[in-house]
């Protein structure tokens, strides 16, 4: 697994460092959803490393190296769980610098919406991976863009609306956040499991 | 013992089918195998590793039914070959060596290092500027240094020049010193096969036309060339393939089912592969 | 110890290498009690095929040349004088019948043959 890994880590050097960038930008830029999307392409980018799979064959050659099919799906997933708690750390991180220079003390919200973030990547994760093995990265992408395309759209408009109207019901705010991160544990399992499926069905 | 062991392997797709395919590489011996493109050697390969499903068949390797659990760490014994799945464009010959450290059980860096010392290739370069024959180079390094006990190569001398190639097949020769060792390499370079295979299975759309011991082989057959007239008195049993050309007949022919009167011609296996596939004979 | 392997001679490999250990040990190139290389290392020195090596041994060892220890290997046997006056006299046998297919062919008589001999003989 940890081979699986490395190798995915390696293909997505470049793919990285334009991923930092992006993120020190963006941390600039005051406002939690903007940095929520970092978070959620961050989550995006096992999908890159499975382009680079597909064009060069990985499957075939993987196929004959001591990996069941579950761990060769699985390292994916965990690809992204990585990538997602990095960017989820630079992200916090960034903030509390901005607020420590900006003296205005980090703000509990905007904890809150990064979590929200993480949640959100978490589920598109969850949604295109199994996409993405079923129908390949080329087919997939499409299904990709329109993912893309809803979540920016989805995230701009809805997430400040979403955090105004949690504040005015009655509704525990630590109780919604629990139950978010339950469902999202069920959706990756599920997820998982389906990805697996898949897998196994589509070499022939 | 046996290493590889295939009964009545059968995989069908439309359009082409392999069909009910047996054979065996007794253990310590190098097994060549014979067939031009498309004619199932990659697949069969393929089934053998458990890469893909089989629709029916048996297969065992190094002992252990290929459908079992246990077969995924066996992995680690079996060296592998293929003819074109590669690595990731970006990676280097050294970033290879970290991820099958953490992939092979039994991964020795050092082994690894000579042979990407011995074969001269770059250790930092991506691998996207590697020609084939140093992309070839590095699968055969990565292959050659996890202590395997089976070799399986698809096609891994095609493409390389001829000193090259003949380096490669002194490699798994040396490998085969150790009696546990054994190899299964597919070519369709019959001349390299001939240079270093103890066993020959030729391989002709979908189905095994051969599997025999190569010296026999080349014992068993022969080459005859007679005028039209002459050939028909040659029992038609004995002849495995012929060629009818306006000045006369050559034909493959069973040595032990003429008279040995006839003046007869040492054959190759390159003969024996290419009139066996033309298909005509009997 | 010399091999020579000839790919186009058309004569099987295994009778190549029988022969060729056979004449080394009944002209004591190789001496009673040697060791011969294990049957795997030679076939990859040679880079000849396995099988092709171990029948040539086994035949060598059928007909009493050399004998195998278990787990040790294959070492040449104590010259058996029957085996080699039996192997000389087929020699022997060859080259009376060649002088045979020979001799009607100038009409030389039995005599004149026998004559021939002696004067060799003679020579030596």
């Amino acid at each position: 697994m940890k081979g699986l890994l490395l190798k995915d880590f390696y293909t997505l050097t470049k793919q990285m460092k334009i991923f930092l960038f992006i993120i020190v930008i963006w941390s600039l830029i005051p406002g939690f959803s903007v940095s929520g999307f970092a978070i959620v392409y961050a989550g995006m980018l096992p999908i890159t490393a499975l382009a680079y799979d597909e064009r060069c064959k990985w499957d075939s050659l993987a196929a004959m190296m001591p990996y069941s099919v579950n761990s060769l799906v699985l390292s994916k997933y965990i690809l992204g769980y990585i990538l997602i708690s990095c960017a989820s750390l630079l992200s916090t991180l960034a903030q509390v610098i901005m607020s420590f220079f900006k003296k205005s003390p980090f703000q509990f919200d905007s904890f809150i919406s990064i979590v929200f973030a993480i949640i959100i990547a978490l589920i598109v994760q969850s949604i295109n991976l199994p996409v993405m093995f079923r129908l390949g990265v080329e087919k997939g992408r499409y299904v990709y863009y329109i993912l893309l395309a809803i979540f920016i759209i989805g995230a701009t408009a809805v997430s400040d609306k979403l955090l105004y109207f949690l504040s005015q019901i009655s509704i525990n705010l630590y109780l919604l956040v629990f139950y978010a991160i339950i469902i999202t544990a069920i959706i990756n399992i599920i997820s998982i499991w389906i990805s697996s499926k898949i897998y196994k069905n589509k070499v022939n | 013992m046996n290493a590889i062991e295939v009964k009545n392997l059968t995989k069908k797709y439309s359009g082409f089918t392999l069909d009910n395919i047996s054979f065996s590489l007794p253990t310590g011996s190098i097994m060549g195998f014979v067939g031009e493109n498309g004619a199932g050697k990659s697949t069969t390969i393929k089934l053998i590793m458990n890469a893909i499903p089989r629709d029916s068949g048996e297969i065992k390797v190094l002992g252990l039914d290929n459908q079992s659990p246990e077969f995924t760490s066996l992995k680690n014994d079996i060296g592998i070959v293929l003819d074109e799945a590669y690595f990731p464009e970006v990676i280097t010959a050294a970033n290879v060596n970290t991820i099958m450290k953490h992939t092979y059980s039994k991964w020795s860096e050092s082994t690894y290092f000579n042979y990407i010392k011995k074969f001269d290739l770059p250790i930092n370069k991506a691998f996207k500027d590697f020609s084939r024959g140093m992309k070839m180079k590095l699968a055969i390094a990565v292959a050659l240094s996890h202590d395997p006990k089976l070799l399986i190569l698809d096609e891994a001398t095609s493409g390389l020049d001829p000193m090259v190639r003949d380096e490669i097949l002194d490699i798994f020769n040396d490998f085969t010193r150790d009696e546990g060792h054994s190899v299964l390499l597919s070519s369709h370079i019959v001349s390299d096969l001939e240079k270093i295979c103890d066993y020959i299975t030729f391989i002709h759309r979908g189905k095994i036309m051969l599997c025999e011991e190569k010296d026999r082989l080349l014992e068993e057959y022969a080459i005859i060339k007679l005028p039209k007239s002459a050939f028909d008195e040659i029992p038609q049993e004995a002849v495995k393939g012929k060629k009818i050309t306006n000045y006369g007949v050559e034909a493959l022919i069973l040595k032990s089912k003429i008279s040995p009167s006839f003046e007869i011609q040492h054959t190759t296996l390159e003969d024996i592969v290419l009139f066996l596939a033309k298909g005509d004979g009997r | 110890m010399d091999i020579i392997i000839s790919n186009s001679s058309g004569k099987p490999i295994y009778e190549q290498i029988y022969s060729q250990i056979k004449n080394q040990i009944i002209s004591g190139k190789l001496q009673e009690g040697e060791m011969l290389p294990s049957i795997r290392s030679l076939a990859k020195d040679l880079r000849i095929s396995v099988i092709t090596t171990k029948r040539a041994y086994e035949e060598l060892e059928k007909d009493g040349y050399i004998y195998t220890v278990a787990s040790k290997g294959c070492y040449v046997s104590k010259k058996n004088p029957e085996i080699i006056r039996e192997e000389i006299l087929k020699q022997i046998e060859v080259h009376m019948r060649k002088i045979c297919e020979l001799a009607p062919a100038c009409n030389l008589s039995e005599d004149e043959i026998i004559e021939i001999f002696r004067i060799i003989q003679q020579e030596d």
